[in-house]
């Protein structure tokens, strides 16, 4: 818990000016307009805060996956810069960054190892990430079976989950890592939620709350719609988490016969709001309700934590809008398409 | 003090007669559409008004090939074009503009990224040979061996950890020099492992630098026809940008002209979206549903009456319960500028109250207290009102209304532009021995930090007693009775200051065991239980009320509760501000007077006035957000939810 100490006030002061820097309206726009990558590296490095990531990049060979590579490289100097002057921070929900990180490296190795493609997986692997993780990133790469990703990871929380996982024998075990290793960061994370007091409490607990509850509401949907899983077995997928649904209006949507049904219910719901359904793009319609939470709490929270965490939320809503921009460019789509992808608040 | 009062509107007529109602709905500016209920297929037999829009395609070609032009389509402000823009814009004109630049703008851009291209791999063949400059061979000979092959080029500082990985194939990578994020140098492989080679540092994100067929001999003389060639490159590179500024310059009007026609016929027909239809054998009806202000409900159904065959009913506004009804403010001439902070927090709702005039009224009473000072308030007022006339920009407004309240307290303490006393014979005049307030007397430093929190605490209890009375409105017992806002919170508050006040001012220990239980200790503990209380009151059984885990609630609560009461004494010396930037203002001023007074008598009057205006500036700006803050934070926070949806009336002609 940091509390009301002068460097909380610094941090507060400093992640409003870096939201400051967040990508507007008319910058996607105009990305949205370009016609190759290298115009959208180019517009980056000369005319957004991208700059000095971009330096000394040459746009004209620019590979897509390098470019999302530096992206995500950006994010997480977006939290380094502030989390030296946060007390607790290491520790606190806005370092949820670096869960994410993990979880992902190793659910991408695991998938790797299950599908036996591993050396496909070195390139990807993000090795400026090796300061701020608790195992060693290159070795993930050396693992080929999951006893050698669990001794690897050993000495973090995941070693024994993967192993409790492995020992189970009932479906896929990617799948249930999945399923078992969100569980535990969003207990985790609500744990670190219940270290702050009072409002402070209720925001972040709000802000996990939220993206559980998106991430339940899409895989019910996907489940439904490519799947047509029952709603028995949909119920054990889903994370005990609420946000703007009770309990009651959660189970109807899950219970309800298919995905069609599920839309109609949801659009009664107070998501109805965000979605479009002659433009169905589910997941980021969804994220736009908590696009304005986050922004509402940049704006108005006096918590450097709750700040923290929503402008780090919006850093990653960012660099997802700008590799959906990416792909969408890439898959030439039509630039009002790409722009009803993305994910775009006050300030874009 | 209030929100503009609307009236439910219901529009249905023949579907001949559709485009005539919402070209008057444009016309007129002061309607505002909603999704109607039977669009969504609630009322049997209306659906949805399917059709496509005929000028959306044009549209969106006109803003593609704009913005990668360099036209800002998208920042542009709207106007309804002159003439028939229909008829004019179904001219074949319109389509054969947008194909023609599109047509010489992709010329141009496919010729600047080649020349770019090329002058990219230059600049790279030339930092590479400064990297080999050391080498001192042939480049012909480097490249030229018989069984091994060499790749030159950067590898990612990211990609040059994971080498060890790849320690069992066939190649070296020898680093050469080191930049910020790449390792330049040489790969050498086997001739017959080169394509596998080349596959996996293309993965690596290896950057080959290709040197130039023109290229030969040592590095220094393959410096001089790299440099050679670049130059031509950016020559012409230059001639591309100049022949692109040339078509930008002369397209522009005709461009903005036909993108202005096309827009407002696209948006008008946008607003069929909101319309359903009914289809019948001998049935073909539309329906629209939406919101106008009250006072001008009956002419605009007199308006669209007028039409044939369609009829317009109005209804109270909460007529349908299942139709939110969107928020138009409504403030008079001092507080209308201040809806710009009460819109960045959230509207209030249809129901709720307008705060408006209270922010309008404490943050100039706030600001003028901070920032009092005759002459400079003069300055505000002025500026603030020539930055609304010619810039329009609302800020100016407010700045205005600040300007005024920063005159009335520079009156009261006698401050004109840091001088202190030109207003002394005035007050002798009134029958002042001396001005009433001598902001730098030591004496009176204690009076002016005590006035400013009490101001802060009366705003706090008016905050409060706005809380109570508002959620009463909403029905909201909880809020209204237990929450620390609430009634418990307001008699925590006012009875633990009241009892201290009295004992340091009058001498009076108010302090009794009845006062201590009744209003400290009770109120204290409503907020402790402030859910399962409400939940009783709301009707709920106790059995359901009660926290399913007592020990942890009350553990969980307590140090909220702790929380709440450090908050309420934090929350009041926050308070503390006021009085300090009344100081820190007079102190400043006074600093431009001894700087004024060291330098020439020729020179003081530019101290004067640069002082001024630099403390204008600096501490005007400060003072404004720290009065906004106090506004949020210590007031809004406690009584305001701004969740209300603005009312956006249809209208393309505005701007």
């Amino acid at each position: 818990m940091m509390g009301r100490d002068k460097a909380a006030n610094a941090v507060i002061a400093k992640v409003r000016a870096m939201y400051g820097d967040l990508l507007t309206f008319s910058q996607y726009a105009e990305l949205a307009r370009k016609q190759n990558l290298q115009e959208i590296a180019a517009y980056l490095k000369e005319s957004t805060p991208y700059g000095p990531e971009l330096e000394d990049v040459r746009g004209s060979i620019i590979y897509r996956q390098q470019l999302e590579t530096i992206l995500r490289r950006h994010t997480l100097r977006q939290y380094a810069r502030i989390a030296p002057y946060a007390a607790g921070i290491k520790n606190g929900v806005p370092a949820y960054i670096l869960l994410d990180a993990e979880i992902e490296m190793i659910l991408r190795c695991l998938k790797g190892i299950v599908t036996i493609q591993q050396e496909n997986f070195i390139a990807d692997l993000p090795a400026f990430i090796q300061p701020y993780v608790g195992f060693h990133v290159l070795s993930l790469a050396n693992a080929h079976t999951v006893s050698q990703l669990i001794e690897i990871l050993e000495r973090t929380p995941y070693g024994p989950l993967l192993e409790k996982c492995a020992a189970q024998k009932e479906g896929p075990l990617y799948s249930r890592f999945v399923q078992m290793v969100y569980e535990w960061y969003f207990d985790t994370l609500m744990k670190r939620a219940n270290a702050s007091k009072g409002k402070a409490r209720k925001d972040l607990e709000s802000l996990i709350s939220a993206r559980a509850e998106i991430m339940n509401l899409s895989s019910v949907y996907r489940l439904k719609k490519f799947y047509q899983m029952p709603s028995e077995k949909i119920r054990g997928w889903l994370y005990p988490y609420h946000w703007r649904l009770s309990q009651k209006e959660t189970d109807q949507l899950v219970q309800a016969e298919n995905a069609d049904i599920f839309l109609q219910r949801l659009l009664q719901t107070s998501y109805g709001l965000w979605i479009d359904t002659q433009e169905l793009f589910l997941e980021g319609q969804l994220n736009q309700a908590r696009r304005v939470q986050e922004e509402k709490m940049i704006h108005f929270s006096t918590d450097p934590h709750v700040i923290y965490t929503a402008f780090m939320l919006l850093c990653h809503k960012e660099m997802e809008n700008i590799i959906r921009v990416i792909e969408g460019v890439h898959y030439g789509m039509k630039p009002e398409k790409i722009e009803s992808l993305l994910s775009l608040g006050k300030k874009g | 003090m209030s929100i503009e009062k609307l009236t439910l509107v219901n529009i249905v007529g023949k579907m001949d007669s559709l485009d005539d109602t919402i070209l008057r709905c444009l016309e007129r500016e002061d309607f505002h559409p909603e999704r109607s209920l039977d669009y969504t297929g609630q009322i049997r037999g209306f659906g949805p008004l399917e059709s496509e829009n005929p000028y959306a395609g044009l549209l969106k070609d006109l803003t593609n090939i704009g913005m990668q032009a360099g036209f800002s389509p998208q920042n542009r402000p709207r106007v309804k074009p002159a003439g028939n823009g229909r008829l004019w814009a179904r001219n074949k004109y319109c389509t054969d503009f947008c194909h023609t630049l599109q047509k010489d703008i992709g010329l141009l851009r496919e010729q600047r990224n080649n020349l770019q291209s090329e002058i990219e791999q230059d600049e790279a063949a030339l930092n590479l040979l400064s990297h080999i400059n050391a080498l001192d061979i042939d480049v012909d000979s480097l490249f030229s061996c018989q069984y091994i092959k060499i790749r030159v080029g950067r590898l990612p500082v990211d990609s040059y950890m994971k080498l060890g990985l790849y320690a069992s194939r066939m190649f070296l990578f020898v680093p050469m020099d080191k930049e910020k994020n790449y390792y330049w140098g040489v790969v050498f492989t086997p001739l017959e492992y080169a394509s596998e080679t080349d596959d996996l540092l293309s993965s690596l994100y290896f950057e080959r630098i290709r040197v130039p067929d023109f290229v030969h001999g040592t590095p220094e003389e393959a410096l001089e026809q790299i440099k050679t060639d670049l130059k031509q490159n950016r020559e012409s590179l230059g001639g591309i940008e100049r022949q692109w500024k040339e078509l930008l310059e002369e397209r522009q009007k005709p461009y903005y002209e036909i993108y202005d026609t096309v827009r407002f016929l696209s948006e008008s027909y946008e607003i069929r979206g909101y319309a359903s239809a009914l289809h019948r054998d001998f049935l073909d009806v539309f329906h629209m549903t939406g919101f106008v202000q009250a006072r001008t409900a009956q002419a605009f159904a007199d308006y669209l009456g007028e039409i044939p065959d369609v009829q317009v009913e109005l209804l109270p506004v909460d007529s349908d319960k299942r139709i939110k009804a969107p928020t138009k403010l409504k403030n008079g001439w001092f507080a209308k500028p201040f809806e710009m902070f009460v819109e960045m927090y959230g509207l209030p709702s249809y129901q709720d109250v307008d705060p408006t005039p209270y922010v309008a009224f404490t943050y100039c009473l706030l600001f003028g207290i901070m920032f009092g000072d005759l002459g400079q308030g003069a300055l505000l007022v002025l500026l603030g009102a020539a930055l609304w006339k010619w810039k329009k920009m609302n800020i100016g407004r407010v700045i205005n209304r600040v300007g005024i309240f920063s005159c009335i307290f520079g009156t009261v303490y006698g401050s004109v532009f840091g001088f202190e006393h030109l207003l002394d014979p005035m007050y002798r005049a009134m029958g002042f021995a001396e001005k009433p307030i001598e902001v730098m007397s030591s004496s009176i430093t204690n009076l002016i930090l005590v006035s400013a929190v009490a101001l802060g605490v009366v705003l706090i209890l008016i905050s409060m007693t706005f809380n109570v009375i508002l959620a009463f409105r909403k029905h909201n017992l909880e809020r209204a009775l237990f929450s620390s806002n609430g009634l418990c919170g307001l008699l925590f508050y006012g009875a633990a200051l009241g009892g201290a006040v009295s004992a340091i001012l009058l001498g009076r220990n108010l302090f009794s065991p009845l006062y201590v239980i009744f209003l400290i200790i009770l109120p204290l503990l409503a907020i402790l239980f402030e859910i399962p209380l409400g939940k009783l009151v709301s009707g709920t059984p106790f059995r359901e009320a009660k926290p399913e885990h007592t020990g942890s609630y009350i553990m969980e609560h307590f140090f909220e509760l702790i929380e709440v009461v450090l908050s309420f004494f934090s929350n009041t010396m926050s308070f503390l501000r006021v009085g300090g930037f009344v100081l820190s203002h007079a102190g400043m001023m006074s600093v431009v007077l001894v700087l004024s007074d060291m330098v020439g008598a020729g020179a003081s009057p530019v101290v004067v006035v640069l002082g001024n205006l630099f403390v204008m500036a600096m501490e005007g700006l400060i003072v404004g957000i720290q009065v906004l803050r106090l506004e949020f934070y210590e007031m809004f926070s406690r009584y305001y939810d701004g969740d209300g949806k603005p009312f956006v009336p249809i209208g393309t002609a505005h701007e």
